[in-house]
């Protein structure tokens, strides 16, 4: 038997799923398909950005401990990335991807 | 279903384990360490300290520092005169005459003191486990008596812990030594030299079934005496070269007390070692050193009479068994002490056959006591423990002779009852006073309690019928009841009075280790944030130094003094401000992130196009993320 899990934990869940996204595409942690660490700034920048708006969206609708999860998530992010586009690119990057993912992501949202 | 832990609450160290997937594991405490201190502390500050730390600092806090709290368990003040001397801190005796640890203006009991081990160790267990342990199963020296386990089971009480079963310790060793043995006939002695207690007892092990033949032992020999000897023999030399006698100096004897242990451990490997203590005392003539040699020999001479203390015990315990020393199949050793070297020669002799290496001296007591509790939890099914009592129950009788009746060695649980009368002509009323011990008088046994049983019908003397039961538990806690067969008057007492203190103190001391453990959260909530405030600190002020062109330049100084407020903060060491300078120096970092992020966004992908900088940067991040949004729709 298996429990559902309630809205507080899946919070936790989203959040920390979403950060593990942004720094697999930053490319602090190793893919999990290829096995590779692979860098992807515009996926990492789409992920930090959906954190963003839930940051915006759920405002005054969080305990203080969610709210201090998610903006230490979001701060924590926002730093490595900033830290990340300041390095060349990498070879996994090429202009067309980068350039063709945003567009993709905006039209799923 | 919830887990029941196994604690080794042991004179020295105390020990943490829990069945895990079938198997036993030693649980590590916060500072990494398998065994933790059995040391409890209290700063001048107010602050309570348990374990490694409490222990680091008794050279400082002598009088402050408690430790072999486990020697004064269940003990009349008058029982422990010579144990009190050998301690820095104050023995007192309390409102029952029961021993009592006085710090400051405050008198606190020995379960008390346990109490906050205990808390210590279901703390590391609920670290571990990340959920919270309401259950434990709590060993005790095998020859511990009533009392001594009442007192006991009251400290797992005081702790928040319902004590589900005491666990005599060489059982619990036998127990961990023979789950890898099971399914093989054998009979084993486990001989436990532990801080402060020596048992030894004589199972036999067949089919899952552990059973207890005999035990034996002594509650005031340990480890401790062996290092009290050297401290001694240390202090008496110091005396003969300096003219000075140390035992008046309370931290001089703190330091030499841990240099002896250290001593005592190194010599199971080395035949000789060091004993250098440099300014351990001053006197008109300035500062003087301590530096001695002590070799393996002589310190076998200064604990002979000890260690041969343990062979009488052994050889009673074998005798009660029946059986013989031929018959033994396996000697197990058990407790820290065991590895000296002339002991396990001791044992070599006496057994005839070279003792077990294969378990954890420190271990194997908590590893028993966690498979036991896995067995009460219903997790291990395949074992069955039969233990005995370990000595003789009965009344006093006329005469003030001592009668019994339950046999020491007999397994328990059991009930045994006798019928008895009165001793007078019109007797309407007799006392019962329950004695535990081999004696044959009354006053030489250790007394459980004592109560009325009243109505009797007046008789001639010898006419009437009282029967009185004493019915003992799986855990050796005994009930006693007496009845008068004609008038069917009944009257029991189960006997806890023992350990000194009664339920309602009791409930004080659980309220107490409430509110400390509420203080202890707080402390170590306060810790928390330091750290947290700390680290923030140093992660902002890297990137500053690392990366700070990506900050804005107007947002620099905002930081930097965001970043000077929460050092202030950590030097006053002030929690409030701790804590509110770091939740600002978090805001203010969060915003520059996210300013700075926004300006890597504008500059550094296709969205290169989109509005100024400085514009993005006064918004929040989710007009970054509809401005990007936008942006590609545009494209």
């Amino acid at each position: 038997m298996t429990r559902t899990p309630s809205h507080d934990e899946l919070f936790k869940i989203f959040v920390l799923q979403q950060q593990q996204w942004a720094m697999v595409a930053l490319g602090k942690m190793v893919h999990p398909l290829t096995g590779q660490n692979e860098r992807d700034l515009e996926s990492a920048r789409f992920a930090i950005d959906l954190l963003g708006m839930m940051v915006e969206k759920t405002k005054g609708n969080l305990s203080t401990d969610e709210d201090r999860l998610i903006t230490q998530v979001l701060t924590n992010l926002r730093l490595n990335f900033v830290e990340e586009a300041a390095k060349p690119p990498s070879a996994t990057e090429s202009g067309e991807s980068a350039a063709a993912a945003p567009a993709e992501k905006a039209g799923e949202a | 279903m919830a887990k029941i832990i196994g604690i080794d609450l042991g004179t020295t160290n105390s020990v943490v384990a829990v069945m895990e997937g079938g198997k036993p594991v030693v649980i590590e405490n916060a500072d990494g360490g398998r065994t933790t201190p059995s040391v409890v502390a209290f700063k001048k500050d107010g602050e309570r300290l348990v374990g490694a730390a409490a222990k680091r600092q008794a050279v400082t806090n002598p009088h402050n520092t408690i430790y072999s709290i486990k020697r004064f368990m269940g003990r009349k003040f008058a029982e422990v005169t010579n144990e009190a001397k050998q301690v820095p801190y104050e023995v007192a005796a309390g409102d029952n005459d029961d021993a009592r640890v006085r710090v400051g203006d405050r008198l606190y009991s020995p379960p008390e003191l346990s109490a906050m081990i205990l808390t210590k160790m279901k703390e590391t267990a609920e670290r571990h486990l990340g959920e919270s342990v309401r259950e434990a199963v709590v060993t005790v020296p095998a020859y511990f008596n009533d009392s001594q386990r009442q007192a006991t089971k009251d400290a797992g009480r005081i702790a928040g812990l319902e004590v589900k079963r005491i666990l005599n310790e060489p059982t619990a060793a036998a127990l961990a030594y023979g789950l890898d043995h099971v399914g093989k006939d054998l009979k084993i002695a486990v001989y436990d030299l532990g801080g402060g207690t020596f048992d030894v007892s004589v199972l036999e092990l067949g089919d899952g079934v552990f059973e207890v033949k005999s035990t034996n032992g002594d509650t005031h020999l340990g480890g401790d005496d062996f290092d009290q000897r050297v401290i001694e023999w240390v202090a008496d030399e110091f005396r003969k070269q300096e003219g000075v006698d140390l035992r008046k100096d309370a931290q001089a004897m703190q330091r030499l007390r841990e240099a002896a242990e250290r001593a005592k451990s190194e010599l199971s490997s080395q035949n000789q070692v060091e004993i250098s203590l440099p300014y351990i005392t001053a006197d008109a003539s300035g500062p003087k050193h301590l530096s001695m040699s002590l070799t393996r020999s002589k310190f076998e001479q200064l604990v002979d009479d000890l260690i041969q203390r343990t062979i009488g015990p052994c050889k009673q315990a074998l005798a009660d068994s029946g059986l013989t020393v031929s018959q033994i199949d396996r000697v197990v050793l058990v407790g820290g002490s065991t590895r000296i070297p002339k002991v396990q020669e001791v044992v070599r002799q006496l057994f005839g056959q070279e003792p077990e290496k294969g378990v954890n001296p420190d271990e194997v007591v908590a590893i028993g006591a966690a498979i036991q509790g896995s067995v009460l939890s219903g997790e291990t099914s395949n074992v069955l423990l039969l233990d005995v009592t370990p000595l003789s129950l009965g009344i006093e009788t006329l005469g003030g002779v001592s009668t019994k009746l339950i046999e020491r060695n007999t397994t328990v649980p059991t009930r045994k009852s006798q019928t008895f009368s009165t001793a007078s002509d019109q007797q309407t009323q007799v006392e019962i006073h329950a004695l535990q011990g081999e004696r044959e008088m009354a006053t030489d046994n250790k007394s459980l309690g004592k109560f009325q049983l009243v109505g009797i019908a007046p008789a001639a003397r010898g006419i009437p019928q009282i029967e009185v039961t004493f019915d003992i538990d799986a855990n050796g806690i005994l009930k006693v009841a007496a009845k008068d067969k004609a008038t069917g008057k009944e009257q029991s007492i189960v006997i806890q009075a023992g350990s000194g203190l009664d339920e309602a103190e009791i409930q004080r001391m659980v309220r107490d280790a409430e509110v400390n453990q509420a203080a202890d959260k707080k402390r170590r909530e306060e810790i928390d944030t330091r750290n947290e405030a700390e680290s923030l600190a140093y992660q902002v002020e890297k990137h500053l130094a690392e990366h700070g062109d990506n900050v804005n330049p107007t947002e620099k100084p905002r930081v930097e003094e965001a970043i000077a407020l929460v050092r202030s903060a950590i030097e006053s060491n002030d929690a409030a401000a701790i804590r509110s300078s770091r939740d600002g120096l978090n805001k203010i970092w969060s915003e520059v992130m996210a300013s700075a992020y926004q300006n890597t966004t504008a500059t550094d992908g296709p969205t290169e196009a989109t509005g100024p900088a400085g514009a993005a940067a006064d918004e929040g991040p989710i007009e970054a993320d509809f401005e990007v949004v936008d942006e590609e729709k545009k494209s």
